[in-house]
């Protein structure tokens, strides 16, 4: 029997309530199992990203004699070793990306340091950043997370109209004026974009620029936080502190171990920089991957009863087939792709209506991963291998089912219920 | 068509019935046979068996000189598509399909018939039922009769030496049964063997050869 001559059968039954009924199930099962597939892996992989990220989990920060720091430099795999004055970025309001005011906006961009040849690839084949020039990302958004709602109240956001292209503004020159009432040190600075980066690559926020190492040294001050105290004369006295530890970056994660024993060896104890707390990221993935569970046994509990009573209802429907001289495998393939069919194209309205409401939504309920470059995308593959792995079980349960009708002998299929 | 010394047992709480007691016939071809008896009698059971819907429990049943005992699933299926065609008494048409794709459904499995012939085919069938003007209703938009005509179109689309009717005007007025009667009377004439159960006495006026059967016994009237 040709694959058209099947089409023709169940084509006259697709339309039946039944058929309907199963097809907005198997719509709303696909969705739930979608959104756990996607959290589950989605989340998973923000964590494995965080974790291989310079800044974060390639990062120590190690305590010890700064006379033997120089000693770290000659650790196997330890790529730059600096005070953890360069740990964290600076924060710069320039005045020239303050005129979106009016969609709450607030200018924040991060100056970090460029510690080491190829820490990020630079568009133009730039290899170095110059005392004074400033390397921004392609997709620049100069603000910060949070912005202004009606009424004041604070909204995480990425408005992506408001989304700069980077090589635009190459040539442009931008003044940073630095705090002199904490440290009447500082010098400002003139920053004139060079070149830009993809800051997706080295999981940095879209408003993360690099900056030359010593015009960082300049313009932030080696005075961490200031310390306010009684002393005993029940006066309030304040005493500044210094950044006094080192921040390394070693060239993989998977080394991060080794070069802590090592630092251990001079005399320095080292800690992991990735402070993120791990139950709540685990929380992240599990939860997901538990609903994914509960929602699969539902799924196939569900479609393996729908599948069940449809069989057993058409009990009638296969006894005239039987009459009329159709053999148990036409009847099971025929079957069959009615299923696959139903299945099919739930499948397809499903992941339509999911992209398009995933994408639209996704931005704003994903802003905080979407700004630190860590955008969550629909896990096509996983969704694919989900769909292949169901429909193997529809043709199974199908044939089953039809299979153990098949026992009745075909003047018990013929009569009503 | 031969049935050789067939019994057919039912098991009915935890008690045997005996619808066929040793039933040996052989139906001559080209006929119209008219099977008569009571309710209970065996006659539904007697012509599933024929049908190749039911086995029996006991004796041999030769079709075109085949014992459909030693056939299996695909066998007995290629055998039932080319060479019965069935009628029963509730239509039993497929609701979602008009009339013509009815009669075309049986066609999708016999390879003799090309795609392309099955329309015309189809269109054919049903105009030798009178029904050339109902080609696309559905049955719920037929009477009794006009489903019962799309029936038997659709029993004669492989073109099927035995016609085997399970009381094929049960549910059909006098009129509408004189009609079935006569068409299937006509089919004989075209090298059809038809074989009817019925409790109508009208059947004997158009049957060749009328059978009794009573307590499972099969006899000539």
């Amino acid at each position: 029997m040709r694959f058209l001559d099947r089409l023709f059968i169940i084509s006259h039954r697709l339309k039946t309530k039944q058929n309907i009924l199963l097809g907005i199930i198997m719509v709303f099962l696909f969705v739930v199992l979608m959104i756990a597939i996607t959290a589950s892996i989605e989340f998973s992989r923000i964590k494995n990203r965080y974790m291989s990220s310079l800044f974060t989990g390639q990062s120590l920060i190690a305590y010890g004699d700064s006379n033997n720091s120089f000693k770290i430099d000659e650790i196997d795999h330890v790529l730059t070793s600096v005070s953890d004055k360069f740990r964290n970025p600076i924060s710069a309001d320039f005045e020239e990306f303050s005129n979106n005011s009016d969609l709450g906006l607030e200018v924040a961009v991060e100056l970090y340091p460029y510690l080491y040849p190829d820490e990020i690839e630079i568009s133009d084949g730039i290899k170095d950043i110059k005392p004074g020039e400033m390397v921004c990302p392609k997709e620049f958004y100069p603000y910060s997370l949070y912005r202004t709602e009606d009424g004041g109240n604070y909204s995480e956001a990425v408005i992506k109209s408001q989304i700069i292209d980077g090589e635009s503004l190459i040539g442009q020159e931008y003044y940073y004026e630095s705090d002199k009432e904490w440290d009447s040190s500082l010098k400002d600075a003139t920053l004139k974009i060079v070149g830009t980066y993809d800051n997706k690559a080295v999981n940095l926020p879209m408003n993360a620029c690099f900056i030359n190492r010593d015009t960082f040294d300049e313009i932030k001050s080696d005075i961490s936080a200031m310390v306010g105290y009684i002393d005993e004369n029940g006066e309030e006295k304040f005493e500044y502190q210094y950044y006094n530890a080192q921040f390394i970056i070693v060239d993989d994660v998977k080394n991060r171990d080794y070069v802590i024993d090592e630092l251990a060896n001079i005399g320095f104890t080292a800690e992991s920089t990735y402070t993120t707390d791990s139950s709540q990221i685990l929380i992240l993935i599990v939860v997901p991957l538990f609903i994914f569970c509960i929602t699969a046994i539902i799924v196939l509990t569900v479609i393996y009863n729908f599948i069940r009573k449809k069989i057993t209802y058409y009990h009638q429907f296969i006894g005239v087939l039987k009459s009329l001289g159709y053999s148990n495998k036409e009847i099971i393939r025929s079957l069959s792709l009615e299923n696959i069919v139903i299945c099919f194209v739930s499948y397809i309205i499903t992941l339509i209506i999911y992209s398009l409401v995933f994408y639209t939504i996704s931005t704003d309920l994903f802003a905080e991963f979407y700004y630190s470059s860590f955008s969550i995308n629909i896990p096509y593959l996983s969704i694919i291998i989900l769909f292949v792995v169901l429909m193997v079980y529809i043709v199974f349960i199908t044939k089953y089912r039809i299979n153990r009708l098949f026992k009745n002998d075909i003047s018990v299929l013929l009569k009503e219920d | 068509m031969k049935l050789d010394n067939i019994s057919k047992i039912f098991n009915a709480h935890s008690e045997e019935i005996k619808a066929l007691d040793s039933v040996s016939y052989e139906f001559e071809k080209q006929k119209f046979y008219a099977i008569m008896g009571h309710s209970g009698s065996g006659k539904t059971t007697l012509i599933n068996i024929l049908g190749l819907i039911t086995k029996p429990t006991q004796g041999k049943y030769y079709l075109n000189d085949i014992d459909v005992s030693t056939l299996n699933d695909e066998e007995l299926s290629r055998l039932r598509m080319s060479s019965i065609g069935f009628i029963f008494q509730d239509f039993k048409l497929d609701e979602h399909m008009n009339a013509l794709d009815n009669v075309i459904l049986p066609m999708l499995i016999n390879k003799k018939i090309s795609p392309s012939e099955r329309v015309s085919l189809a269109q054919e069938l049903l105009k030798s039922v009178n029904l050339d003007n109902r080609l696309k209703h559905f049955p719920k938009e037929l009477s009794g009769g006009e489903q019962q005509r799309v029936a038997i179109a659709r029993a004669l689309a492989n073109n099927p030496e035995y016609i085997i009717c399970d009381e094929p005007t049960g549910n059909l007025d006098e009129k509408n049964e004189r009609m079935v009667f006569e068409l299937l009377k006509e089919l004989t004439s075209n090298g059809h063997t038809i074989i009817v159960v019925s409790h109508s006495e009208i059947v004997k006026e158009f049957a060749d050869i009328v059978l009794n059967l009573q307590a499972g016994k099969l006899s000539d009237e």
